[in-house]
């Protein structure tokens, strides 16, 4: 270890340049991971069996489309899907078996039922957030949107969002509000949750788009885009150990004396051969670290206040990699020094 | 003990090739200690590091106690004082002095070490690093680093050489005292004063050897 300390001048270099490589490796490999991992936990939230449908034309639909609609193709659970966004909130106006499929958990009260989506439009359900800017009603309290009073029935607890829907930051009407209080040229949204609906994606009224298919068009993009950055970044790992190799070659020669030195005190080429290995060794895993505390760090600082879960599956494989790379780097000077003789020491010196 | 016969070495550059060594033989005895005198060139440090095994001839026949060396009878029973002492610069007094049981994965015997730091009279320099002693402290380093290594013959190239005549002085008693204590020395120098206080003088002049002297009888 005396002599790695002593030529640590040599090695400063080296270590900075594999520092940054191997944290480019890293960083590159955990946040793309991470976006896979959120973004595909984000699709699959609502299942993968769901399908979002648009509807081009909705002046031509009538007050019970959705429900002739889904009844004509034996659809059980669908719900209508529109949002209108406010300053601080979205207003959705949707079916009740949408709180079923979303799965909602309530804090307090319930979604609205099936009977006040056909009876009673003025009920509210509000999400964690929406719940906070409304003044935290309780249930059966009222409200007021646009001078119309809803009585909230319920009050979600906090969850993640999904592609649809920030659900902290809605709140939920029954459908038939829309239909009544906004123009009928709209596009009417729904998602179901029932098998068979992918029959309906080339049929030319709609535009049919599936969660597993949307699941699956996002993992290929971003594991192309993945294979790309891990690919220059390993780049970079290459010329930072080409580096390396460079750089102990050239110190072979100002410490050929050393060698020498040893070698005319009894130590075997293997031996050199070792502690060139070794000196490698320790620059790799000094880089290692280093550059796993700069992750680390900077993770830290980026997802500290967001609800990301950082996805450090195959950051160890990529490190055995890495650092089986490095040694194989390491072979060839640390073999060249293992062949420096006593004679060219003398002869140096 | 030691004996070469015919003992021939060139070096081969691009375009020129130097006979450094032609037919050189000598006996060297047991507790024997030897100077090897000459200009610069001459050879002489040629011989002393095919003695030690750092280099090959080209002919001739190198044996040690009546048999053909090899590298490993060399590296038991050789020890090599260099010049410029060639100590390790991040190993202190003690550390360098134990490198050659380090490197031979013996184990170190601190009475031992202390002892033969005592010998060179630097049993209170344990801890200091080279570049903080002088040039005969070094040079007294290198001495106890081959003493460590239990070499029976110690081969020295100019180890005067970087050194004052008081230095100088010490180191030859040094190697007089060793040679007491049943060690063969073998001493490279181009300096005749520092040669004659050797037993047996050997001169030699373009890669022979010219005169052989006795200087214990003389």
């Amino acid at each position: 270890m005396k002599e790695i300390w002593f030529h640590r001048k040599q090695h400063y270099l080296n270590i900075l340049a594999n520092s940054v490589a191997i944290f480019l490796v890293l960083i590159v490999n955990v946040l793309s991971n991470t976006i896979v991992s959120n973004v595909s936990k984000q699709i699959s939230s609502l299942g993968l069996d769901v399908t979002m449908l648009q509807v081009f034309d909705g002046s031509q639909l009538s007050e019970g489309w959705f429900d002739s609609w889904c009844q004509s193709r034996g659809i059980k659970t669908a719900s209508v899907f529109y949002s209108v966004a406010y300053d601080d909130y979205n207003l959705v106006s949707c079916n009740a078996q949408l709180s079923e499929m979303f799965d909602f958990q309530f804090s307090d009260g319930q979604f609205f039922s099936v009977a006040d989506d056909y009876y009673n439009d003025n009920v509210i359900v509000l999400g964690n957030k929406s719940h906070q800017k409304f003044g935290y009603p309780k249930v059966d309290q009222e409200v007021l949107i646009d001078g119309v009073s809803f009585k909230v029935a319920g009050i979600i607890n906090s969850q993640d969002g999904n592609l649809f829907i920030d659900v902290d930051n809605t709140a939920f009407v029954p459908s038939k509000y829309h239909l009544r209080t906004r123009s009928r040229q709209i596009s009417y949204y729904f998602v179901g949750k029932e098998e068979g609906l992918d029959k309906y994606l080339n049929d030319k009224n709609y535009v049919c788009v599936s969660q597993g298919q949307v699941s699956q068009a996002t993992n290929t993009i971003l594991s192309l885009v993945q294979k790309v950055l891990l690919f220059l970044a390993f780049v970079a790992v290459f010329v930072s150990f080409l580096g390396l190799i460079n750089n102990t070659l050239s110190s072979l020669k100002e410490r050929t004396f050393e060698i020498g030195v040893k070698k005319a005190f009894g130590a075997s080429s293997r031996f050199i051969y070792l502690q060139f290995m070794l000196e490698t060794m320790c620059v790799l895993l000094i880089s290692t670290l280093i550059s796993l505390l700069l992750m680390f760090l900077i993770l830290f600082s980026l997802t500290k206040n967001s609800s990301f879960v950082i996805d450090y599956s195959n950051t160890f494989s990529i490190l055995i990699r890495i650092l089986l790379v490095g040694l194989i780097c390491g072979l060839f000077p640390a073999y060249k020094a293992s062949k420096v003789t006593v004679m060219a020491a003398i002869r140096n010196s | 003990m030691i004996k070469l016969i015919n003992i021939s070495k060139k070096y081969v550059g691009s375009n020129i090739e130097v006979e450094a060594l032609k037919k050189v033989s000598i006996n060297v005895k047991n507790k024997q200690f030897i100077s090897i005198v000459g200009a610069s060139g001459c050879g002489k440090t040629t011989l002393l590091n095919i003695l030690a095994g750092f280099d090959y001839p080209d002919s001739g026949m190198y044996l040690l106690d009546n048999e053909i060396v090899n590298q490993n009878t060399l590296k038991i029973q050789v020890g090599m004082v260099f010049q410029e002492f060639h100590l390790l610069p991040y190993l202190n007094v003690m550390e360098n002095v134990c490198l050659p049981l380090y490197l031979k994965n013996k184990k170190v015997q601190a009475d031992e070490v202390k002892r033969i730091l005592n010998m060179v009279d630097l049993s209170n320099y344990g801890s200091f690093f080279p570049n903080q002693l002088s040039g005969g402290q070094r040079q007294r380093v290198a001495i106890a680093r081959v003493l460590a290594s239990q070499a029976k013959i110690i081969l020295a190239d100019e180890p005067t050489g970087a050194l004052d005549k008081e230095n100088s002085q010490n180191i030859l008693k040094i190697f007089k005292q060793l040679q007491h204590q049943g060690l063969t020395i073998i001493m490279v120098t181009h300096d005749e004063h520092i040669a004659l206080q050797s037993d047996y003088m050997i001169r030699m002049d373009k890669g022979r050897v010219v005169s052989e002297r006795n200087l214990v009888s003389s």
